[in-house]
């Protein structure tokens, strides 16, 4: 089976077969990044298929030095932050989540409140610490690759993690 | 062996499975006598799991043909539109008319701001005050057109009522 970066060599020569294909592969993890880092479903569709069709227009210049992985995540962070910068959206919410609340039984309706918890404590932390955790603890990868994708060291990784990871203790601590 | 407040330092990097053997090693040691510290670092494993837990996006349905369609359609507007590529200040010619067009411009705009009030034949304040023998040390320009704001000013400074 061909590599992502294979692949991505033959969509530099027209080959839209390939490119699709490493949009399926890759796909759910770049709407995963979006998502969580955006809060909203129609931004990080735009963002993901954005950030898809950035590569392919710089695919003569890729040079396969890193893994495809981590240059769809550096890509998908410069869109995230630049919404970001220009949206500033409100909280994570949906408007679907907010017009169909599930009940459930009660252990549900308080996990689902500390998700809510989590998912908004998550949404206020500045951009990099945001991503930083959402690379870490959704995507699982190393320090090394993180500071790949955020353009710093991993020294500087672990930094925004623990500042991260301060301010969601100081929010959640009771409901942990 | 490490202390307490080093190893809090390292225990997001502990738990995210960063550490060298060596160092990890110690902080294990640590564990192992602190109480203290050993429930700090539940208290992370804790908040790692709640962050952990969140749910990720679904994925559309036809999201990556769509996308693949968008990329066809890029390409086929970037070529209806131009038929032949065309680079702005790409061949010498074009730098040239640039260059050309820049000096003309500016030229025509220094031509068209070479007035004076004196050319114009209007009696200025600055006049005025010449003729009085009134020296002003000023940076505005000496030659204000007539019935300006700095012309007012001027002859307000020097009384003419």
């Amino acid at each position: 089976m061909a590599s992502d970066e294979e692949l991505m060599a033959r969509a530099a020569e027209g080959d839209m077969d390939a490119f699709e294909e490493v949009v399926q592969r890759n796909q759910q993890l770049a709407l995963n990044v979006a998502y969580r880092f955006l809060g909203d479903p129609v931004l990080a569709e735009d963002v993901a298929q954005d950030a898809f069709l950035k590569i392919l227009s710089g695919a003569t210049r890729y040079e396969p030095s890193a893994r495809f992985r981590t240059y769809l995540y550096n890509v998908v962070w410069h869109l995230c932050v630049d919404l970001y910068r220009r949206k500033r959206p409100g909280p994570l919410e949906s408007p679907h989540e907010r017009a169909h609340p599930d009940p459930g039984p009660a252990q549900a309706v308080l996990a689902g409140e500390l998700h809510e918890l989590v998912r908004a404590a998550v949404h206020s932390l500045p951009p990099r610490q945001r991503m930083a955790i959402i690379l870490k603890h959704f995507e699982d990868m190393s320090y090394e690759d993180i500071g790949r994708a955020l353009g710093c060291s991993p020294t500087a990784v672990d930094a925004l993690l623990v500042r991260a990871k301060r301010k969601l203790k100081d929010v959640l601590e009771d409901r942990l | 062996m490490v202390n307490c407040e080093r190893t809090r330092e390292l225990l997001n990097a502990y738990l995210d499975g960063e550490l060298s053997p060596e160092r990890r090693a110690k902080v294990d040691e640590h564990l192992r006598a602190c109480g203290a510290c050993t429930d700090v670092r539940s208290q992370w494993l804790r908040l790692n799991r709640a962050i952990g837990s969140l749910p990720g996006a679904k994925v559309p349905d036809g999201f990556a043909r769509r996308v693949r369609q968008a990329a066809e359609a890029g390409r086929a507007l970037r070529v209806g539109r131009m038929g032949r590529r065309v680079r702005l200040f790409g061949d010498a010619l074009t730098r040239i008319a640039a260059v050309f067009m820049a000096v003309a411009g500016v030229a025509v705009g220094m031509a068209m701001g070479w007035t004076s009030a004196a050319a114009n034949g209007h009696a200025t304040a600055s006049d005025r005050m010449e003729s009085e023998g009134i020296a002003l040390q000023t940076d505005m320009p000496v030659a204000m057109p007539e019935d300006s704001l700095s012309d007012v000013y001027l002859a307000f400074v020097i009384d003419e009522e």
